[in-house]
């Protein structure tokens, strides 16, 4: 090389520094204002009050019900059906990347697009129910929003999200299919596999990595699911996320919502620390 | 000739014409599960309300584009949007310049605490940074940075800076170290190679990756509706009025920010499964 | 056993022919060497073979059965892959075994396989590990332990040596022919290093751009090839291809070019007579065969100034510049010649070859 030994240690270090600077002060300081704003009382002394009223609170057990109830509805099927899509994409048929890119249009979509989406469809005077209508499958609209019909929004949202967010794990499995190289089945079909046997022996555990990081991604994000049902469904069906966006925009309760914050944080850590530790692709390691 | 052209043609199995007509059924059902929705935003953003309201009405005839104007000009989505952009357009510069060095580094030396840092940004990935919106609106009330523009992109920057590093990072080291080195024997300093050789040649998949960043803070919604009050960005102003809106309105809404997400896919198509396969994981 | 029929066999990719209209005729329990450059469609037969491919036209059987149009999984087949395919999630051992677990084998009988396959290829303590762990040459012995184990009707080989070092490739070239008498599998065996066919097949098949050149076992291939590019493509270094014209003096016939002039050996007569309308030949003759004269009694031919010399010790080459281009002569032992020295070369008229100028083939087929 041609630079000094000096230049070589510090350089990368030094081009690091402005991002960890960075971090420091928009990431760190604001975590301890948190800590702050959750476990010190107005008096200064420090209380586990906040922590105390939240768990109090049966908001937030309906919250973190329905944050849960959400989560093992919406990603089993996001997984299920993007992994369906992806195993006939990754068959490369003619015409493919046309399926492709549409599978990919909502992927860029916001949460906030999707549900005035799914609303242009579902509610009183959409599509749906005029559709229905005009068929005389039904007499009057359903309604799918409003007061005592949590249940039916729950499925909605269910059914946006769905929508909006397999694309995502779509493209992750997909790029994981595409790795595996096309030989390694060859060889499963000069070895006399069946196609379950391809399936289940040489394409799930090759794929298992991305299924795996997929999984925890959309994990991960059922626990910030906010803006669908904010728009859908309001307070009718709480989400921690929500709540936590309740207590400070509406209610201006900063402590509050920064420990349903705090909660938030706690799982997620939780979840990746389990993820990193139970699944590990031995094969890939050197 | 001919008998080889006979040989091709007799014999196909039948199984394998079975399997093309399925595979044209789900191709289908994928067309029409993932479009309808799209299609029907946009008929009804140029619906007349008059249509939309007269129940027995499907499909509408009369159009406009009133919803548009009105929304823009008068419901100050005009002003929401250029905040928006905005808004954007620092996200890209702050994390870039933040974040553009830290990849070179990653892409190119090796040092003590490389890996660690690597799984620091991966970690920071993993942490739901829209919970810091609440500490940061005390401390942007503080320093008088709450509802500007600035502290909307500063707390994007959180969000995307990670992503930003890792996958230019990635871009970065696939632009072989040979290239540079050839510069730096020729007389380039070190940031002169960089500069005149790498970025050039990484150029094409850093666009790609600033475009993510565009996604990301367009998209954004927590953080914008908290930290700001009146400069609001487009996604903000339409959660906060869209339900209390007539319907029309939110479908034009609706359809106004779906616009760029779509166009966005558009033009990284072709860079589609490996960009998004290299940031998700 | 099984012999292996291949009837008219095209595959074509796009404008690409990369098999173009093959008949072979492979005997049960042979080992054929299928040989030729780079891109000249050997894998894409295997392929064909194998059922991999879906073949544009043509047949191919195993024994009487019609297998065109049969999936891999129907043909009884194993195959050692040019890039190995050895599964990436599996053990070494899993790798060999599982195969054989697919098919059913009893526990016991997979056992005794796998270890007898691995103290062949000389991978046991390997068994516990994950192919990324592998050096090239490993994953490859892997990869044909796997094949062999299975004992299928027809055995498909792409380069399965290609990759271990020179030491290890002879033992194995060995080994592998050894084995392939002791199962008496039919094997198709891809190779492009000549050295390999010659040595282990039982006949070899000679490719170029999709064709078959020409197949025989490699006596034939090496003294009698069917075509300039058989003849230029086996042996090294490469024959000496020299144009000449037939001239006829004093009732006798000569090869011609500038300063060279041999009269025509015999076996050709019948056949040069017969076409006596074509005046152009190419004459071919492996550098082996020709002699530096004084040490030989054989016919002087011509002189040339040596330009360059390849010293490898066992051999010395020579390449001379002559009045009708350059000619290489191989020599054996340390030969000390200075450049730009003349010297008189001899040919052995009995080695000669002739082909058609036109369409390269030899005017003895
Ligand atoms: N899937 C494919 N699509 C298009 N062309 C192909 C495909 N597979 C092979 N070819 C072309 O067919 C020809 C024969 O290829 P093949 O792989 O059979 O060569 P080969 O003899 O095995 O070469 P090598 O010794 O390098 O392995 C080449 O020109 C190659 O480019
Ligand atoms: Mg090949």
């Amino acid at each position: 090389m041609l630079s000094g030994r000096k230049e070589r240690i510090w350089t990368p270090y030094l081009l690091f520094l402005p991002t960890l600077i960075f971090l420091a002060v928009f990431v760190g300081y604001p975590l301890l204002k948190t800590f702050g704003l959750i476990f010190i009382s107005e008096s200064g002394k420090p209380s586990f009050r906040n922590f105390i009223t939240l768990m109090q609170d049966s908001t937030f057990w309906k919250a973190l019900k329905y944050t849960l109830l959400f989560l093992f509805t919406i990603v089993p099927l996001q997984v299920l059906l993007a992994f369906l899509f992806a195993l006939f994409v990754n068959r490369r048929f003619k015409g493919y990347m046309m399926i492709l890119y549409i599978i990919a249009l909502p992927l860029a979509l916001s949460d906030v697009s999707a549900a005035l989406l799914s609303y242009n469809i579902f509610t009183s005077h959409g599509f749906l129910n005029k559709f229905l209508l005009k068929l005389g499958v039904v007499e009057i609209p359903i309604l799918f929003f409003g007061l005592g019909l949590s249940s039916r929004a729950f499925w909605v949202i269910v059914l946006t999200e769905v929508w909006r967010a397999t694309p995502l794990v779509f493209v992750i499995l997909l790029a994981g299919l595409q790795v595996i190289s096309k030989d390694y089945l060859e060889a499963g079909d000069v070895f006399g596999f069946s196609g379950w046997q391809k399936f289940f022996h040489l394409t799930l555990p090759m794929v298992m990595p991305s299924l795996q990081s997929a999984l925890l991604i959309r994990t991960l994000f059922a626990f910030k699911i906010f803006g669908v049902v904010w728009l859908l469904a309001g307070r009718d069906l709480p989400v921690l996320a929500g709540e936590a966006y309740y207590n400070q925009a509406e209610l201006f309760n900063p402590p509050i919502a920064a420990t349903y914050g705090f909660v938030i944080v706690i799982i997620c850590t939780l979840i990746s620390w389990a993820y990193i530790t139970i699944f590990k692709s031995r094969y890939l390691e050197e | 000739m001919e008998n080889l052209i006979a040989l091709k043609t007799n014999r196909i199995p039948w199984a394998l014409k079975i399997r093309g007509v399925l595979t044209i059924l789900v191709a289908i059902f994928i067309g029409v599960w993932f479009l309808t929705p799209l299609v029907l935003i946009t008929i009804s953003a140029f619906a007349s309300p008059r249509d939309y309201y007269q129940i027995e009405k499907v499909i509408p005839t009369h159009f406009t584009v009133e919803h548009f104007h009105a929304l823009f000009f008068e419901l100050e989505g005009w002003q929401a949007m250029l905040n928006s952009l905005k808004v954007v357009g620092l996200t890209i510069l702050f994390s870039f310049t933040v974040g553009l060095p830290a990849s070179y580094a990653l892409s190119r030396y090796k040092f003590r605490g490389k890996s660690f840092l690597k799984l620091s940004m991966l970690a920071s990935r993993m942490f739901p940074v829209m919970i810091l919106a609440i500490p940061l609106l005390i401390i942007y009330m503080k320093i008088g940075l709450s509802d500007t523009i600035y502290g909307v992109a500063l707390a994007h920057t959180i969000m995307v800076l990670p992503l930003i590093i890792l996958v230019s990072a990635s871009i970065l080291a696939s632009v072989s170290v040979d290239y540079e080195e050839a510069a730096m024997i020729f007389g380039l300093s070190r940031i002169h190679a960089f500069l005149k050789i790498t970025l050039p040649l990484a150029l094409p998949g850093l666009v790609a990756s600033a475009i993510l960043a565009f996604i990301i803070s367009w998209n954004e919604v927590f953080i914008a509706t908290i930290l700001n009050l009146t400069n609001r960005t487009l996604p903000a102003h339409i959660f906060r009025s869209a339900m209390d809106s007539p319907d029309y309105f939110k479908f034009t809404a609706g359809f106004i920010m779906s616009i760029p997400a779509v166009i966005f896919i558009f033009f990284v198509r072709k860079h589609l499964v490996t960009m998004w396969g290299i940031s998700l994981k | 056993m099984t012999n292996v029929t291949i009837r008219g066999l095209c595959k074509y990719f796009d404008r690409v022919k990369a098999v173009d209209n093959l008949d072979l005729e492979i005997k049960a329990g042979e080992f054929i060497v299928l040989l030729g450059p780079s891109g000249c469609g050997k894998t894409t037969l295997l392929r064909c073979i194998s059922g991999l491919e879906r073949v544009t036209a043509g047949r191919v059987f195993f024994d009487d059965h019609d297998m065109t149009y049969l999936s891999p999984k129907g043909r009884d087949i194993s195959m050692v892959f040019q890039n190995y395919a050895v599964w990436p999630h599996m053990r070494v051992e899993k790798n060999i075994a599982f195969p054989l677990k697919v098919k059913k084998f009893p526990q016991q009988e997979i056992k005794k396989r796998v270890a007898w396959a691995s103290d062949l290829l000389r991978i046991e303590e390997l068994l516990d590990r994950y192919p990324a762990q592998l050096s090239g040459g490993q994953r490859q012995r892997v990869a044909v332990a796997r094949a062999i184990v299975v004992e299928p009707r027809v055995l498909l080989m792409d380069e399965p040596l290609s990759n271990l070092d020179a030491l290890l490739r002879v033992r194995m070239r060995s080994e592998v022919k050894k084995l392939q008498q002791k199962l008496t599998v039919t094997t198709i065996y891809v190779t492009h290093d000549q050295v390999e066919a010659m040595t282990m097949g039982d006949r070899i098949a000679v490719f170029n751009q999709g064709m078959l050149q020409q197949v025989g076992i490699s006596d034939v291939i090496y003294h009698n090839p069917a075509n300039t590019f058989v003849a230029g493509f086996i042996g090294s270094p490469q024959m000496n291809f020299i144009e000449v014209e037939i001239e006829s003096i004093n009732n006798e016939l000569y090869l011609r070019t500038k300063n060279l002039t041999i009269p025509l050996n015999d076996k050709f007569k019948a056949k040069v007579s017969e076409h006596s309308g074509i005046r152009n030949y190419i004459l071919g003759i492996r550098p082996e065969h020709i002699y530096l004269t004084g040490q030989s009694k054989t016919y002087p031919v011509t002189k040339g100034k040596v330009y360059f010399l390849e010293l490898l010790r066992s051999d010395t080459i020579i390449h001379l510049e002559t009045e009708f281009g350059f000619l290489v002569v191989k020599e054996p032992g340390d030969l000390k010649l200075e450049e730009n020295r003349e010297i008189e070369v001899s040919f052995d008229l009995n080695r000669i070859h002739l082909f058609y100028e036109d369409t390269g083939n030899s005017i003895m087929t």
